[in-house]
């Protein structure tokens, strides 16, 4: 208690022990000649680049800069947002291992902060904040995305524990996740969205089989995962049986607000315009004015977004926003990244349709192919905008054929 | 509305709200499209009696503000007015208090500040030769502001040319006129509108609710005391002035393009369609979920920009950062408001074209998008001819 006793310290005083503290136990990143950074691609991380990432981890958590808002309790450093945003903001030139702990850091960890007992908080959160595991979320099928509450895996009662059997797909980094919080159907003569378990599955057990899937942009960080007779205890449900719905929702507004926070993890949506702008100079368009008021609205959108995404977030934290509204947190950074890669392809011109391999255009051609999948994974952003207009606006549902339906009524895919 | 809002300002909007939604409500505003001033001076007064014209004023003229941070206090006022469109030169009138607080002379500021606070006589600013809806790129030396100054015989000043998209010009008591001095900056002069030379024309106007005049300068003699700030010669503070102009203006925008979307969620839930609220599609829900998107963007703009003011660091580029985003997502979510409305929105009775019209003419005034891009320019790292 007696840190609420103690002056909290200020912001200005937290960025300079961040920037002292980064300079004096972290490589920087290399930058390019325009002096941008150059980040690493660790989407899909080797067992050694894994290793290192974990031992990093363990020294950030153990100096304090990690779970910064996270409750103290847990391994936590029980700070707010805008400290999260000052050290996200100070590390960014520096090899720390954002990316790989991304998703487990700020969608699973706080789901379980969330709906967690304190028991299994215990035993996991600090865990997941010092690096020793790492989560991922099942959350779509091969039957259907965007309806995920008509989830196809079953959950069957055996005694102490529950077996699960389907398909699960398009999970992030499942190859060298640990554990996942991972829905499944317990009942199947209600409707649909009160039939469903949320599981804590380790991703080690027997009968998990996880493949990795090819995307658009030449990478495979995404997995599909078969389950095969897994194994469940029955004390490893989060919140209640057949509440599993209420848990799917509560981490998807954790994941939207996140989205729209930080760009998803600031490593994988870059939204700076210096690599616009060096792009540009070099195709000797910089002097062109038209392509200048281009670049500068994108960066005031970006600026504003960000800002943007304080507000609101501060506002449904307090309950003055309507939780709803976290939608547009991700659609605008949806927007914004998009935006920026299709400049950045339209910049980059026949650069971007053949190039050398020593050259960095092909950069931009990968940039715009990843950017595609932002309006679609984690929610597409028609299902955000149904959320805002039906949660934060109390816009009337579409007549829908499933909703009051038991489950195995339902035709389905 | 901001979120943040001390106890005092909160009090402030919540009184400006009740104001507007009794004394001139949007239909206050349709009444007075065709009135030859534009606005009721009683009205007018009763406003100034809530402090509106106070923020930006010194205390010693019965100016002040309720937070001690006078633009945001402003800012509100600004967004409220927005909400139903009140006719007035509110904003004008503030802006030429700011200034001749900022630059006047004890003369000057003797002469108009306690008359400006309190409502017994108003402002517009001419300042613009129609060219951007700004008098030319940093507002400083070679800009383009429609009317020079020349030395007059008499130790004065001769002021000729016209300014261009003066709102209630042909009502105001004042015109801050922008004019090129003979070094080639641009100076304000504080003109009486009864000054000889002075004329105006009222012109036809894409935005119905704020009339705007052109202001002819035909030889204007005026004297040495019209000179506002005679000291400034780098055209810096008639740009920071600017500046204001358009921070505020957002502001403005914001609260209009708030109340015009509020109408529309509140028709897409009554209107029905085979049988349903039209809100029920994905095809108007969607275009909802949008418009608060650019609702949100913009408030969030406005809000850095007005920060950004009071702080004095950066409100240069946060200004512009907040007309790019919002000249370019005001009229986004406008014509999707008309758009929803769908032929009812298309009538003259309905309120929604007066939204429409403002919003899409404030993307123009005190700079267009464009033109506040290519300010950020530089801002963005792009070499800049200096």
């Amino acid at each position: 208690m007696s840190d609420t006793l103690s002056r909290p310290e200020s912001l200005a005083d937290y960025r300079l022990r961040a920037r002292e503290w980064l300079a004096a136990n972290v490589e920087p990143l290399p930058r390019r000649s325009d002096g941008t950074v150059i980040v690493p691609d660790r989407s899909q991380p080797s067992d050694a680049e894994l290793a290192e990432a974990r031992a990093q981890q363990l020294v950030l958590h153990a100096a304090g800069w990690a779970g910064i808002t996270y409750p103290e309790e847990y391994g936590g450093q029980g700070l707010s947002l805008e400290h999260e945003a000052v050290w996200q903001e100070e590390s960014a030139g520096y090899d720390v291992p954002t990316q790989i702990f991304a998703v487990s850091q700020n969608i699973l960890g706080p789901t379980l902060v969330a709906f967690g007992t304190h028991e299994q908080k215990l035993r996991h959160v600090p865990r997941i904040l010092d690096g020793r595991e790492i989560w991922l979320q099942l959350l779509s099928e091969p039957s259907g995305g965007s309806d995920l509450a008509g989830l196809l895996t079953r959950a069957d009662r055996d005694g102490a524990s529950y077996i699960l059997n389907g398909q699960k797909t398009w999970s992030t980094g499942a190859a060298h996740a640990d554990f996942a919080l991972c829905p499944a159907r317990t009942r199947w003569d209600v409707p649909k969205h009160r039939g469903i378990t949320m599981f804590m599955v380790d991703m080690h057990s027997p009968g998990m089989d996880i493949r990795p899937i090819r995307q658009i942009n030449g990478g495979a960080e995404f997995c599909e995962e078969f389950l095969t007779d897994v194994t469940v205890s029955a004390d490893r449900v989060l919140g209640e049986e057949n509440e599993g719905w209420r848990v799917a929702r509560g981490m998807l507004e954790i994941e939207h607000s996140w989205v729209g926070r930080s760009g998803g993890g600031g490593t994988r949506r870059p939204t700076g315009v210096a690599e616009l702008v060096s792009l540009a100079a070099s195709r000797q368009l910089a002097g062109d004015p038209g392509i200048q008021r281009r670049v500068a609205a994108l960066h005031a959108l970006a600026r504003t977004h960000d800002l943007m995404s304080v507000r609101v977030s501060k506002g449904i934290e307090d309950g003055r926003l309507s939780a709803g509204l976290s939608g547009i947190l991700k659609l605008g950074a949806d927007i914004v990244w998009q935006r920026r890669a299709e400049l950045g392809l339209d910049l980059a011109g026949a650069a971007a349709l053949a190039w050398s391999p020593e050259d960095q255009h092909g950069e931009w051609a990968r940039h715009y192919l990843t950017s595609r999948s932002a309006s679609i994974a984690g929610g597409s952003d028609e299902i955000q905008r149904n959320n805002v207009g039906e949660v934060a606006l109390g816009l009337p549902r579409e007549p829908s054929f499933d909703r009051d339906v038991p489950f195995d009524q339902v035709p389905h895919n | 509305m901001r979120l943040d809002l001390t106890e005092d300002q909160s009090f402030f909007q919540e009184t400006a709200r009740r104001f507007l939604e009794v004394e001139a409500p949007v239909s206050y505003a349709r009444r007075l499209i065709d009135d030859p001033a534009g606005f009721d001076p009683a009205v007018y007064a009763r406003a100034a009696e809530l402090g509106w014209l106070a923020p930006l004023a010194p205390e010693d003229f019965g100016g002040g503000s309720v937070s001690g941070r006078g633009v945001a206090d402003l800012a509100i006022v600004a967004e409220e007015t927005g909400r139903t469109l009140f006719p007035g030169p509110l904003l004008e009138s503030n802006l030429a208090a700011a200034a001749i607080a900022r630059l006047g002379s004890d003369d000057q500021k003797a002469r108009y500040l306690s008359d400006l606070v309190s409502g017994r006589i108003t402002a517009a600013l001419a300042w613009s030769s129609g060219e951007d809806g700004w008098p030319g790129p940093g507002a400083g030396v070679g800009a383009d502001a429609g009317v020079s100054a020349e030395p007059s015989t008499d130790a004065g000043w001769r002021l000729s040319g016209v300014g261009q998209l003066v709102p209630y010009g042909s009502a105001v008591d004042l015109l801050v006129v922008a004019a090129i001095l003979p070094s080639g900056v641009v100076g304000l002069f504080l003109v009486p509108a009864d000054s000889t030379g002075v004329t105006s024309q009222k012109m036809e106007t894409f935005d119905l609710s704020r009339p705007l005049s052109s202001i002819e300068l035909a030889s204007s003699d005026l004297p040495a005391s019209a000179l506002l700030g005679a000291g400034h010669s780098d055209g810096s503070e008639l740009d920071r002035l600017l500046i204001l102009a358009s921070v505020l203006q957002c502001a403005e925008t914001v609260g209009a393009m708030e109340r015009c979307f509020e109408m529309t969620v509140d028709y897409a839930k009554a209107r029905r369609a085979f049988g349903r609220p039209i809100g029920s599609f994905q095809a108007i829900k969607h275009r909802l979920a949008d418009m608060v998107l650019w609702l949100e963007w913009s408030k969030a703009a406005v809000e850095a920009a007005v920060d950004a003011f009071d702080a004095g660091t950066g409100e240069a580029e946060a200004a512009s950062v907040a007309k790019s985003v919002i000249g370019e997502h005001g009229p986004l979510l406008v014509r999707s408001a008309v758009q929803v409305h769908g032929g009812i929105g298309y009538t003259w009775e309905h309120d929604v074209h007066l939204f429409l019209r403002r919003v899409e003419a404030n993307a123009f005034l005190y700079g267009s998008t464009d033109f506040h891009r290519s300010r950020l320019a530089g801002v963005v790292g792009f070499p800049v001819p200096s």
